[in-house]
């Protein structure tokens, strides 16, 4: 971009010599569509990081809760809102696993030595004294569990409901069209509070909720792709060549959406995180003893000032995934548009 | 190009105190927070300004006394209105639109009561006899569609029972015979359908008020329906309130009060805050005097050994409901062992952390008195922990049972306080007991309830505040078929000892309180019906600047009559 | 365009009419009544209080009152707030979520514009992850818990603001930062997106090509073209702040729309419950609609049939 005044003389240029031969060659090497797409998300070193990061969560979401000897539901009343300690680092002050909490005026206390507890919490203990490592990870776990299966629930309605409606047009689409606007209108929290009591409150519920009302995002995007995509050349052919409604759709158009759809439903996964962060703040989350980062978060709210620990822990745990999250789909759109393309 | 560039430090500088916020949370950041070395005075001196302010936990739903049956409504209610009586600030309860203590005739089923004469509305007009009676019928009227009228009179008030069996036919006339009446301007008479020894208690409160028949009737449907539109007859009035969505609201000292001379407050200023962390805050920031009940441990923490922090106890009690639909809660053993197994100390002492006692009952403490004895004195207490005990019990009942297993469907309230207890009472149960699973499903207060109704349920965790000062209020809850029991429990030998009570027995006092005793450990421990498991305390934030602020085991919960701002050298 | 509006109108009011009966036989499925100490009455005092409202009668029955007087404009009374016209309720709360909405909406695209337009214009450099990672960050943390720590220390720590209540303008300041952060980041994000691909179309390679100045293109060329699709985001954005945020409400004690109708929703408040949802969904369809009309106005590539000169 810069516009460098050099002088151009004429003894500098030389004619190219043209192989007719080498004119048809493929100079890149021959890429598929994910290939291609891959090589372009590792151009994007936040998405990879973030990739990165993700997984090494998901790891620890089941292998975490195995790293300590005490279970995420074991209670030991005795010892509960102990802060952080970690073995080694207990005497490095700065570090906040020393194990000492601070008093409203400011002078600092160290609840371990009060209370003659020989254990470490690595990462402290809750209001019944259950282990808040263990808690963290299992939280984790059933946080991104839950995410996945209404991202996946999401998917599958958003996507059937999307493409039908698109791809068939005309009266059914308005038909179908004005139904989306109509589910949109219906407050979530009634079906949410419905949903737990016609089935059991529990994880199931909220899954059930979170995609009832989330999969008309979806269903938008994939319309609006089919409808691009339906007089396309490629349609119009395996129309020609006698293919039925249902393959043209699920065969020809959908992979070509697939791109959209795996960033519509890396988008769902933080939200559906969040929706469950808001029902644990409202009294309608998960059942205890199950932890979820939302309703870990919620607890620790109350304890803001008194026991920060417990506040700040999960709170960057579910920062941390919402962050990647949304980065790697932000990876994944640049990558998979094709317009984007250098 | 400068606006671009101007945004662009308005989203830096407002990134970074964000940030500052969020790691100061996380470091431990070293603030000193100003050291409050507050010696005390020794004489208390008044301030210049007898301003308080107050926040609440929810707006005021109405302000008709016939109406109300919210806690934030009574505690208004009873400071810009007057009963009959009044609770002073020992509990005891006193004239108040009353000149003296009523006076009874001799089966304690007629009531005479003389009314002061210099007690005003804020209209000009006297309170007299015949306003206590238009407020009680209008009360007890189905077309005003008031929840607590009938729900107080019916069976206790002579003709109430008929009247709401008429439902919305019943005709002016009908409700005249309702048995209050005006003998004479400042004479009111009450006719009971029973004995009522606590019928002191009722008449202090709000649904017993007086009302102004010729105004309410002049404002029809405006009436209570914001500041403008109430009159007063109490120590404050209130200045300012938009109506029941208002979050804002004020009283002023009532000047033409009878007992204006005795009232150092001049306002009150109130706003509502619904989220206990933002209450503690605003406390902090210093913006407001006193705070709604707390009951967050990790919020009280912070307070404790300080003179901020009051604690009381109230009334309420918390249980833990077997339904007996169940076969498995038929079975006296099985329920003996749940009863026997829950460490209600750890419970109270570490997961509740808020100065609630642990009770093995169900009448709560400093809460019924007979000739200034408390009920709980001379009271047992009953099925103490045992875990040993505990697991014979079950042992020995599930081989009644024949079963190896159990799992119970617990239902508990959305609350935080109450998902910790649950999850505590769950661990308790479950490690002591080999063979139990237990299922908790926490739901929101109606949901909560419509369970209880249908029966729902195997185990419930539920509690229970008084309506009145007496044992009763408690003790005919679990009546068989009784609307309460909702459990499905039935005994003949506790029927017919509140039965007694609650008629033969009503005149006298002493073999009364002994068959409630007697009642209770039938309930508890020959029949190990319900666990209970808590009596509540409350806990509020006061300036100590405040002196005087009263609270009450029942409506009113808190009383501002009393309350002197002192100076404090701060 | 009027046959359009017209038929564009006629499809709204029935929308709301479907919205409101499903919302009606959904709200009608939660059990419990409506009253407040419903477990200390009697069946018999119980059945006089349903009989008095209307509640004994089938579903349907009520559902057709229901909807006759709402024709006639009546929503009903609040059942928790002793008789008080839903109406009246609603035209006191949806002032202050209005306003705190339109603050945060105005705070939030503002921000995001830039964070959004800087992201592209430096894409994929630390710039823009910087920037992506502040857009996202700011939604990232719970609002309970941002908020709470806002109130926390410039509130209480600091004293900087008032740390709750809604009396004056400086009570509005903590409470926008935090409803802020939402918009903040949906806008950034679409702005970055739109804005790559703005900066990729043929056009701008022209202006590039032609010696316009790197500003000259970022922003009359690029920025003008990007912001269209980010403004129809922010049309039904903007219904969803100003619907009130309980969260948000609550920790700043903001007598607002959004925690009456969650508490509502709790409580078997039907008049309520139904009277906001009708509001919302009314709301956002007027938005959709008007930014539907807006779309075609303002798109050149819509409005300019002719050909540019």
């Amino acid at each position: 971009m810069l516009n460098k005044e050099t002088a151009i003389s004429k003894d500098m240029f030389a004619p190219a010599h043209i192989d007719p031969s080498k004119s048809e060659k493929i100079s890149k090497p021959s890429l598929n569509f994910w290939q291609d797409s891959w090589l372009r998300v590792k151009k994007n070193k936040g998405a990879v990081l973030s990739l990165v990061i993700i997984v090494i969560v998901i790891f620890l979401a089941f292998v975490g809760p195995l790293l300590t000897p005490y279970k995420f539901d074991t209670q030991n009343t005795k010892n509960n809102n102990l802060p952080p300690r970690i073995q080694g680092l207990e005497n490095i002050h700065w570090l906040p696993f020393d194990g000492t909490l601070k008093r409203k005026n400011g002078t600092e206390y160290n609840p371990y030595e009060i209370r003659e507890v020989k254990e470490y919490y690595w990462f402290g203990t809750d209001g019944l004294g259950r282990d808040l490592f263990a808690r963290l990870w299992k939280g984790t776990q059933i946080s991104l569990f839950i995410a996945f299966m209404a991202a996946l629930v999401d998917m599958l309605i958003g996507v059937t409901y999307g493409a039908i409606s698109g791809y068939l047009g005309g009266r059914v689409d308005s038909v179908m069209q004005r139904i989306v606007e109509i589910i949109v209108g219906i407050p979530n929290l009634i079906v949410v509070v419905l949903m737990i009591l016609v089935l059991k409150p529990g994880i199931v519920p909220i899954i059930i909720a979170i995609a009832l009302t989330g999969w008309t995002s979806m269903a938008r995007v994939v319309r609006a792709q089919v409808l691009k995509f339906k007089n396309q050349e490629f349609v119009l052919a395996a129309k020609t060549l006698g293919a039925s409604n249902g393959s043209i759709i699920f065969k020809h158009m959908i992979p070509n959406m697939f791109g959209v759809i795996i960033i519509n439903t890396m988008f769902s996964i933080p939200n559906a995180i969040f929706f469950e962060a808001f029902l644990s703040f409202i009294g309608l989350g998960l059942q205890e003893p199950n932890a979820s980062l939302g309703t870990l978060v919620n607890d620790g709210y109350h304890s803001m000032i008194a026991f920060p620990y417990q506040m700040i822990i999960p709170s960057i745990m579910i920062a941390l995934i919402m962050v990647c999250f949304n980065l790697v789909a932000d990876g994944l759109r640049d990558a998979f548009d094709p317009k984007m393309r250098d | 190009m400068k606006k671009s560039k101007l945004s662009l430090l308005l989203v830096l500088s407002l990134v970074l105190s964000m940030f500052l916020a969020a790691c100061s949370g996380g470091t431990k950041n070293e603030e000193k927070s100003k050291d409050e070395g507050k010696t005390k005075t020794t004489e208390e001196k008044l301030a210049a300004d007898q301003t308080l302010n107050v926040l609440e936990s929810a707006e005021i739903p109405t302000m008709d006394s016939a109406k109300n049956q919210d806690t934030m409504g009574g505690i208004m209610l009873n400071a810009v209105n007057e009963g009959l009586f009044r609770l002073d600030e020992n509990q005891k309860i006193v004239p108040a639109a009353a000149e003296s203590m009523p006076k009874y005739n001799e089966d304690k089923t007629v009531i005479t009561i003389k009314l002061r004469k210099d007690a005003k509305w804020s209209n000009g007009d006297p309170v007299t006899a015949h306003d206590f009676v238009f407020g009680w019928q209008r009360a007890l009227d189905p077309k005003t569609a008031s929840e607590y009228g009938p729900y107080f009179m019916e069976d206790r008030i002579k003709n109430a029972s008929e009247i709401i069996a008429k439902g919305e036919k019943a005709t002016p006339e009908d409700i005249k015979t309702l048995g209050i009446k005006a003998l004479d301007d400042y004479t009111l008479e009450i006719d009971l359908v029973r004995p009522l020894p606590y019928i002191e208690s009722y008449l202090a409160f709000y649904t017993f008020f007086p009302q102004n028949q010729k105004y309410v009737e002049a404002q029809g449907d405006k009436y209570a329906t914001d500041a403008a539109h109430i009159l007063f007859n109490g120590p404050f009035k209130m200045t300012k309130w938009d109506g029941p969505t208002a979050t804002e609201w004020a009283l002023e000292k009532n000047d033409t009060y009878w007992n204006a001379k005795n009232i150092t407050l001049k306002k009150v200023n109130f706003n509502v805050s619904k989220d206990p962390q933002a209450s503690a805050n605003a406390f902090e920031a210093g913006e407001v005097d006193v705070t709604p009940k707390l009951a967050q441990a990790a919020i009280l923490s912070q307070y404790q050994g300080s003179e901020e922090l009051l604690t009381y106890t109230e009334p309420s009690v918390f249980w833990l409901k077997m339904n007996q639909k169940n076969p498995a809660f038929q079975n006296l053993n099985i329920r003996k062992a749940i009863a026997l197994t829950v460490d209600k100390n750890a419970l109270v002492k570490d997961v509740l952390a808020n100065g609630s006692i642990a009770a093995d009952y169900i009448v709560p403490k400093e809460f019924a008195f007979n000739n200034g004895k408390d009920f709980r004195d001379g009271a047992a207490t009953y099925m103490k922990m045992n875990k040993e005990e505990a697991k014979k019990f079950w042992e020995k009942g599930l081989q009644e049972l024949g079963q190896k297993e159990l799992t119970f469907t617990y239902v508990g309230q959305d609350t935080e306080s109450s998902k910790k207890t649950d999850a505590f009472v769950k661990d308790q149960l479950e490690k002591t007991l080999p063979g139990l699973k237990i299922n908790i499903e926490s739901v929101p207060f109606k949901i909560r309830i419509d369970r209880e109704n249908k029966q729902d349920y195997d185990l419930l965790f539920a509690g229970w505040g008084p309506d009145y000062a007496d044992p009763m209020t408690y003790m005919d809850l679990f009546l068989t078929g009784g609307q309460n029991n909702r459990m499905s429990y039935s005994s003949a030998k506790y029927d017919e000892l509140v039965k007694a009570a609650q008629t033969t027995l009503g005149a006298k006092a002493d073999e009364r309180w002994k068959a409630l005793h007697d009642a209770e450990k039938v309930l508890l421990e020959d029949d190990a019906a319900i666990v209970p498991m808590y009596q509540r305390a409350a806990n509020i934030l006061v300036n100590p600047k405040v002196k005087g602020l009263v609270t009450h085991a029942m409506s009113p919960d808190m009383d501002f009559q009393h309350v002197k701002i002192v100076e404090t050298n701060k | 365009m009027a046959k359009y509006l017209l038929q564009r109108i006629v499809y709204m009011i029935l929308t709301l009419f479907i919205v409101a009966s499903v919302t009606f036989f959904l709200m009608k499925l939660i059990p419990g009544t409506p009253f407040n100490s419903a477990e200390k009455l009697t069946p018999q005092q119980l059945h006089i209080m349903q009989e008095k409202y209307g509640l004994n009668d089938p579903v349907p029955i009520q559902y057709v009152h229901y909807i006759a007087n709402l024709v006639k404009g009546d929503l009903g009374v609040s059942f928790q707030f002793d008789n008080t016209p839903v109406t009246k309720l609603l035209q006191i709360r949806i002032g202050p979520s209005a306003v705190l909405g339109i603050q945060a909406m105005i705070l939030g695209a503002l921000i995001g514009i830039v964070l959004g337009v800087v992201a592209a214009l430096k894409q994929n450099t630390w710039v823009d992850y910087g920037s992506t990672f502040i857009a996202v960050v700011g939604k990232s943390i719970p609002s309970f818990i941002f908020a709470g720590l806002l109130q926390y220390y410039l509130g209480v720590k600091l004293g900087w603001f008032p740390v709750m209540f809604w009396k004056g303008p400086e009570y509005t300041i903590m409470p926008t930062i935090a409803l802020a952060m939402f918009p903040i980041s949906i806008t950034a994000r679409f702005m970055r997106t739109e804005m790559v691909e703005v900066l990729g179309t043929e056009y701008i390679t022209l202006a590039k090509a032609k010696g316009a100045s790197y500003w000259q293109i970022s922003v009359k060329h690029a920025l003008r073209n990007a912001l269209i699709p980010v403004v129809t985001v922010l049309g039904p954005l903007a219904v969803g702040l100003m619907t009130g945020s309980l969260v948000i409400e609550n920790i700043f004690g903001i007598p607002g729309i959004g925690e009456q109708f969650v508490k509502a929703i709790m409580v078997n408040d039907y008049p309520v419950i139904m009277g906001t949802n009708i509001l919302f969904a009314a709301l956002f369809v007027v938005i959709i609609l008007v930014v539907d009309i807006l779309y075609g106005i303002i798109d050149p590539r819509i409005r300019i049939s002719g050909g540019k000169s």
